[in-house]
């Protein structure tokens, strides 16, 4: 079986149970009979019409999968790779934990030299990606902190 | 005609102030500094700079928006021609003339044909923004319940099909996108659907987070994981167009004009369709069709009219039907709603200035444009030097800080990194994110059709195809529908043989 039908079957499982899922929901909703709803003004009718749809589509995907013997591709491009972690984990450490603890410039200027330096070209001498790292968490931080908070009056988290 | 003409006059006389302009010069750079840079798109420069300008007055907002979003569309190709690497999606028909004239040693030459194409393209878009929006408009105040549900149904599904490689994923990032609007108090009784307790989701999900995730964050994602090659810029001649370029193509200047706007009007196609079918059809009725792909200034010059003129005709439907074009006019129409503008059939009733306060802007981005394509090209090209670790982060502190300062609470920060991881995943297994922006984007309206029509009709659904015009829109989805399905089938039929 070729990766592409596995994948079809696959996403249209998914598809398939997040249709039902979604229907289940939908036809649990409070209805407001007491209230003269109809059919059409049930808080899940919309819900309901959308999830039926969504249900359709994969199994249709799923027959397509079943059905397909085309596009042989062994070598598929795996979803997530080590700099995907990383940067990841960096861009979550960041928003939900070093936002949440440190003043706006300490925390972006920390994420931004750290992020700059682990993913600097690994040929450049030590001292100078720290060097550029630094400047430009520090510039960055800065220059985000003064537009946003200054010029343009937005709030900063 | 000739009101028109005043009420344009006006909108120039009310812009033509210092710092209106200044803003107008430095939101176009933005944008063609983000249009150029690959990885980052129109849709997510548009998504980042409304969050930035959430306190302007909604005149200056819109129009650092509209510059924002010309000024991206043209910059992509700077990238596509000195690098063979286009810069949005819109400026992948010009990577095959662009680069091809950059290894002949005529960069140069290449970008001054994209900055001429896309200068006039945005002019000729412009006329028609300025011609069309009135008597659409009046049109559309004659469009109804059963209407309005199937051109956002159209928008969705045309999306879906155009704008990926397979209409199937394509439909379903659709409908899926019309399920995630649905999310939170429905209209009718105030009831919390899909919000399971969580106070923050029974408002719903707000759109900027969600397209600053699914545009932003997860193209950030996408880019972080592939290692970025060494950069390596084709030296360029001079950038100044030659006018024998432009009288010898005048008629594929115009007739890329026109196929670039009117695919801007047709609801969620957008700029890449637009570039390559003016790309396609002036290769069908040139003379020189051999050059095409090999270097052909015709070529380009097609790419680069068809995409720019596709912005303003991505407005009209905007502002007279709230139903969008392309995906970053999706991001513009949102920001029109959170600066207090009602797009849709009232608006030539309720505020006509502000249709051509939209032309006039767009007027100021083509002169941005213009400006940076012959002067500071040599500067910009620059900024492609800059290495990917250096911008990633910033843009990220840029995507987390937009989010929350459009209510100023953390939830959307997790909403935007829901989508962006959820986009991400959508994106490695090829489903087109511009149907699902569309899909959230629609959804209220269609839900909100929908219902009124079935009450109306009391349940009877005859009139969603005996009406005239909803019978058109219907036919065409349902058209759509069965060529894809006969096209795949057909393909299937080829391979097999």
């Amino acid at each position: 079986m070729s990766s592409s039908s596995r994948s079809d079957l696959w996403g249209g499982f998914c598809w398939v149970a997040v249709g039902a899922f979604i229907l289940i929901e939908s036809l649990r909703m409070e209805r407001f009979d007491n209230m003269g709803a109809t059919l059409y003004t049930y808080p899940g009718f919309v819900p309901g019409v959308i999830s039926s749809v969504i249900l359709l589509l994969g199994l249709v995907m799923i027959f397509r999968g079943l059905k397909s013997k085309v596009a042989v591709d062994t070598d598929a491009e795996p979803l997530v790779n080590r700099r995907f972690l990383i940067s990841f984990v960096c861009m979550l450490v960041f928003s939900l934990i070093l936002l949440a603890h440190a003043h706006f410039l300490v925390a972006t200027a920390l994420f931004v030299g750290v992020f700059t330096f682990l993913f600097a070209d690994e040929e450049t001498p030590l001292l100078k990606r720290l060097t550029s790292a630094s400047i430009n968490g520090v510039i960055s931080s800065c220059v985000v902190f003064f537009l946003f908070q200054e010029v343009f009056l937005v709030r900063l988290p | 005609m000739f009101d028109g003409l005043i009420a344009f006059g006006h909108s120039i006389a009310n812009f033509s102030t210092p710092e209106i302009i200044f803003y107008a010069l430095l939101s176009s750079l933005v944008g063609v500094i983000m249009g150029a840079l690959p990885g980052l798109t129109a849709t997510m420069a548009l998504a980042l700079m409304t969050t930035l300008t959430l306190k302007l007055p909604p005149n200056q907002a819109l129009l650092i928006l509209i510059c924002t979003y010309v000024g991206a569309i043209y910059g992509g190709s700077r990238s596509a021609i000195l690098l063979n690497i286009p810069g949005t999606p819109a400026s992948a028909a010009s990577c095959l003339d662009g680069y091809a004239l950059a290894k002949q040693g005529l960069a140069g030459r290449a970008m001054g044909i994209a900055t001429t194409g896309s200068v006039l393209g945005t002019l000729i878009g412009m006329f028609f923004l300025a011609f069309f929006t009135p008597l659409l408009g009046n049109l559309a105040l004659k469009f109804g319940a059963y209407e309005f549900f199937w051109l956002a149904l159209f928008g969705v599904i045309i999306a879906g099909t155009l704008t990926g490689d397979d209409p199937l994923k394509g439909w379903i990032a659709g409908i899926v996108g019309l399920f995630i609007a649905g999310i939170g108090q429905e209209p009718q009784y105030g009831f919390e659907r899909f919000s399971y307790g969580i106070r923050d989701l029974a408002g719903g999900i707000q759109l900027v987070p969600a397209l600053v995730g699914a545009f932003g964050f997860a193209e950030l994602l996408t880019a972080i994981k592939e290692r970025q090659a060494p950069i390596k810029i084709s030296a360029f001649d001079t950038v100044i167009p030659k006018l024998r370029d432009i009288t010898k193509y005048w008629r594929t200047i115009l007739r890329s004009g026109l196929i670039g706007t009117g695919i801007g009007i047709v609801p969620g196609v957008g700029e890449d369709v637009a570039a390559w079918s003016s790309y396609a059809a002036a290769k069908r009725a040139s003379s020189e069709k051999e050059q095409f792909g090999k270097g052909s200034i015709e070529g380009l010059m097609a790419a680069e009219t068809g995409d720019n003129a596709c912005v303003p005709g991505a407005i009209i439907p905007v502002l007279t039907l709230a139903i969008p074009g392309s995906a970053p006019a999706a991001v513009l129409m949102a920001a029109m709603i959170i600066h207090g503008v009602k797009p849709g059939p009232m608006i030539m009733i309720e505020n006509p200035q502000f249709v051509y306060d939209v032309v006039a802007m767009m007027l100021f981005a083509t002169i941005g444009i213009l400006i940076y394509g012959l002067v500071l090209t040599k500067a910009l090209v620059q900024v492609l030097r800059v290495p990917q670790n250096f911008l990633i982060p910033i843009i990220f502190v840029l995507c987390v800080v937009g989010s929350f300062a459009i209510a100023g609470r953390m939830f959307d920060v997790y909403v935007m990194l829901i989508f962006g991881l959820v986009g991400f995943g959508l994106r490695h297994f090829g489903y087109p994110m511009a149907p699902l922006v569309l899909g959230i984007v629609l959804g209220d309206l269609l839900e909100k059709n929908l219902r009124r029509a079935l009450i109306l009709s009391d349940g009877d659904i005859s009139p969603f195809f005996t009406r005239p015009i909803s019978g058109v829109v219907a036919a065409l989805i349902f058209g759509t529908i069965a060529w894809k399905i006969w096209d795949i089938r057909a393909n299937k039929i080829n391979k097999g043989a």
